[in-house]
């Protein structure tokens, strides 16, 4: 379902080297 | 978190975050631990302040628990720095406070030939217990000249060791790390206590925000407690997530603040924070 959103806002959270997804579930921005 | 309590201002944080800043200001650079689930509020935490975590794949048996304990013992030893194994998973166990007698386990089990060989990327365990072995094949005669019932050798208990810098296990169960505490009473965080307050926001950004949910017809919502910058609200942001229905969804490092919620995805592939197998 993660990849299927159209629209993502963040609050509070990143994307370090110890998230080894590396964020690669989120849909990609065009 | 800020909060008032008996008329004065308190400031409380998580437990994995105060020890974090005890970790900091006592000078230490690098971690190493086990990465599993329990354990990647305090990894990331330390990632995030900048003292460099070494993560190692958690295995089944406590031996090996034990053998990952060794090499970092091994790794701080050879390197003379201060670091800090830190151990989660599983109780306290026996073995994990004698590294050395593990040690030993292990060396006669290589010199048997029992057990699979497994490679690492740090140290090996040459240089624990390797000096009475090569002793007895320069001189064989010697273990014939001993008596069967001498006395055994005893190893200096593990507490003083940790004082003189060496290895040491931290066992902290997932409660104790995300329990509130108020860090003014750790004396080693003392200074590091100097907080920025959060920036507040812009209107144009929180116009921007407004306008692409109004547009989304699937809205995914990503929180974590945050880190020099406002943690987010986590009240609020469940009843934004009820109106607009949107997909909740955390970091690592706030994996368990929508816990029970509807909305709250179930996809882990966000907030992993170890490789999957097979990466």
């Amino acid at each position: 379902m993660i990849d299927q959103a159209d629209c993502v806002v963040v609050f509070g959270a990143g994307l370090n080297i110890l998230t080894r997804a590396f964020g690669h579930s989120l849909p990609k921005c065009r | 978190m800020l909060e008032d309590a008996a008329g004065a201002t308190e400031r409380r944080s998580p437990t994995y975050q105060v020890l974090v800043e005890d970790l900091k200001a006592l000078g230490v650079e690098q971690v190493f631990g086990l990465m599993s689930d329990d354990t990647a509020v305090f990894a990331t935490a330390l990632d995030s302040s900048g003292i460099r975590f070494y993560g190692a794949r958690a295995t089944r048996t406590t031996h090996r628990h034990g053998r990952r304990l060794l090499l970092c013992h091994g790794w701080s030893r050879r390197g003379g720095d201060r670091t800090r194994p830190c151990h989660r998973e599983r109780p306290a166990r026996h073995h994990l406070c004698q590294p050395r007698r593990l040690a030993r386990a292990d060396h006669l089990r290589r010199c048997r030939g029992v057990g699979r060989r497994r490679q690492f990327d740090g140290p090996g365990l040459q240089g624990f217990q390797c000096r009475g072995r090569a002793r007895r094949r320069r001189h064989p005669h010697l273990r014939r000249d001993q008596p069967r019932n001498r006395p055994r050798r005893r190893w200096p208990t593990p507490q003083p060791r940790r004082l003189q810098g060496g290895a040491a296990a931290l066992l902290l169960p997932v409660n104790v790390q995300l329990a509130d505490m108020d860090p003014r009473q750790s004396a080693a965080a003392a200074g590091a206590e100097a907080t920025r307050p959060p920036a507040p926001p812009r209107p144009q950004a929180i116009e921007a925000a407004a306008a692409m949910l109004r547009q989304s017809r699937k809205p995914l919502i990503v929180a974590g407690p945050g880190r020099g910058i406002a943690p987010a609200p986590k009240a609020e942001l469940e009843q934004l997530a009820d109106r607009i229905g949107a997909l909740l969804v955390t970091s690592a490092r706030g994996k368990y603040m929508f816990r029970g919620h509807p909305l709250q995805s179930r996809d882990r592939r966000l907030v992993l924070a170890f490789p999957p197998p097979g990466a």
